[in-house]
């Protein structure tokens, strides 16, 4: 691998991570807003 | 605006007076920050002197958020907030008191710090009256950017270690610029802290204009 | 006490399908345009004459800086105005300053990194104090004040005011920096020669793929601001639900045994605004 791949991977890596982490935050605030109000409906 | 400028000014002077807080405090700190940095940069004359500009002015910029956070400090009582509020005080009076109050207390100090650096770091001056002035005008810019952050902080708890954070990387540039001038200063060319000069002079202007328009919102914000 | 936009009674509201969509679109718009940019970038163009395959990197650095300063700096600073102004105040604006602040951090930091990658084998080092990599150091340190005032727990409304001001005084300073900071590596032409032109000469092919990654990472960058905006908007009604949640609990202690604990809306009190 070359030290330009690496550095690719290792930068898209850290636009990936932090998306993961926001989807999952999403994830599970969605979960507990659907908690919350089950009579209102998704 | 003035005449309340003038009224806070000289309350938070008195108070200073009275206390002494940055005369006992905040100014043998300013000159342990000097000592720290020659027991940092060793014996040799060389580095010293060659840093020496530099450290002035952070032990300047350190002082300036202990000024700060001790200007603020005096406000944090319920009542004197409110109570400046309610007595009808323009608030860019009290930005411009406060401001000039913490000014002159941080160019008092630094009168005695250069001082300090004459004499610990053994270096000549070539332009006094460069570093007089720039000292003046770099003050007056750090004095009101941190006003501004103070009242920002004011209320909440964690001041003490946000102040720092906040303010600092703002009053970088005063930093740089400072040093520019001083080394111009205690050079033989000194027309070379121009720009340098120029550049503490809009931040001034732009920091104390900028209170003077949002102190307000900003009282209501704390 | 106060208002909030968009959230109703027992947390926020879902998504409107509008938006919804238009976040999966940016998504893979965005993604799809990396994959290609990545491609083109790393194997498609050819090295430079002068740096090789380290050139490759003006697909990346570029955008990922331009986008970190002008855009989501940018965006927090006129959002954290207009949350200022009183005839333009609205939550939208205070949570898309924070929104683009949270994202523009983690493009700062990429900046710095992929700009060190850069330098390193430029000049020999991971880091040099020249005009573009300080002044973004800076900026990274500016952003993450903003992100730790605005942890502070306060009311939603000051605690926006607060980040807002503090906003604005931060980004006063940013072009005062900039002046500086470059002043600072012209006026002193120091020791080593950091050759500060890293650009090289684009033509062609690698003009179309930088072009690409400028897009793609600006999709990409809206998309993330997009899912942020998201969560503070959930975050506000988790707030509120979570409040409704405590408050029952208070309220079904409080009943005799044999009482069923109805639907928590049914035990709330007179309604209290968050």
């Amino acid at each position: 691998m070359r030290y330009i791949d690496a550095g690719y991977v290792v930068g898209l890596t850290v636009v990936a991570a932090y998306a993961v982490v926001l989807l999952g935050r999403r994830r599970r605030l969605e979960r507990t807003r659907r908690a919350a109000q089950p009579e209102a409906g998704a | 605006m003035w005449r309340d400028a003038l009224l806070v000014a000289g309350k938070d002077l008195r108070i200073e007076l009275r206390s002494r807080v940055v005369l006992n405090q905040v100014a043998p700190f300013a000159v342990l920050v000097l000592v720290l940095f020659a027991f940092a940069l060793g014996p040799q004359r060389g580095p010293m002197v060659q840093a020496a500009p530099g450290l002035f002015w952070v032990a300047v910029l350190f002082a300036a958020v202990l000024a700060v956070q001790r200007s603020t400090a005096v406000e944090s009582t319920e009542g004197t907030r409110d109570g400046l509020r309610a007595a009808g005080l323009d608030p860019a009076g009290v930005f411009l008191g406060k401001t000039g109050a913490v000014a002159l207390e941080l160019v008092v100090l630094e009168a005695f710090l250069t001082g300090g650096v004459l004499l610990f770091y053994g270096v000549t001056v070539h332009s006094a009256g460069l570093l007089v002035v720039a000292s003046l005008v770099g003050t007056a810019g750090l004095a009101a950017v941190g006003t501004l952050y103070g009242a920002l902080s004011s209320g909440l708890r964690v001041r003490e270690t946000l102040l720092p954070l906040l303010l600092l990387p703002v009053a970088a540039p005063v930093l740089l610029a400072g040093t520019r001038v001083w080394q111009a200063a205690f050079a033989t060319h000194a027309t070379a802290g121009d720009p340098w000069l120029r550049l503490l002079l809009v931040f001034a202007a732009v920091y104390l204009a900028l209170g003077v328009v949002i102190f307000g919102p900003l009282q209501e914000a704390s | 006490m106060t208002a909030h936009a968009s959230t109703s009674e027992a947390g926020a509201a879902p998504a409107g399908r509008g938006f919804t969509r238009a976040l999966r679109v940016l998504g893979v718009l965005g993604i799809v345009g990396m994959g290609f940019t990545v491609w083109l970038g790393l194997w498609v163009t050819p090295p430079d004459r002068t740096q090789g395959d380290l050139v490759r990197l003006v697909y990346l650095h570029p955008p990922i800086a331009w986008i970190s300063l002008y855009l989501a700096f940018g965006i927090a600073a006129l959002s954290s105005v207009l949350w200022l102004w009183p005839r333009t105040r609205s939550r939208f604006w205070d949570r898309l300053a924070v929104s683009a602040m949270e994202v523009g951090v983690v493009f700062t930091a990429l900046t710095l990194f992929t700009g060190s990658l850069w330098g390193r084998p430029t000049w020999g080092v991971w880091w040099a104090w020249d005009a573009r990599l300080t002044a973004t150091a800076l900026l990274l340190v500016l952003q993450l004040g903003y992100l730790a005032l605005r942890r502070v727990p306060s009311d939603p409304d000051v605690r926006a005011r607060r980040a807002a001001l503090a906003a604005v005084i931060a980004a006063v300073d940013v072009p005062i920096v900039h002046f500086s900071v470059n002043w600072w590596r012209t006026l002193h032409q120091n020791a080593t020669v950091l050759n500060a032109n890293l650009s090289p000469t684009i033509h062609g092919a690698m003009a179309w793929t930088l072009l690409l990654g400028f897009v793609a990472m600006t999709l990409v960058f809206f998309w993330l601001l997009l899912l942020r905006y998201r969560i503070e908007v959930l975050a506000e009604g988790a707030g509120d639900a979570a409040l409704q949640v405590a408050l029952a609990e208070r309220w079904s202690e409080g009943a005799p045994a044999d009482e069923p604990a109805g639907p928590a809306s049914n035990r709330e009190p007179a309604r209290s605004g968050s």
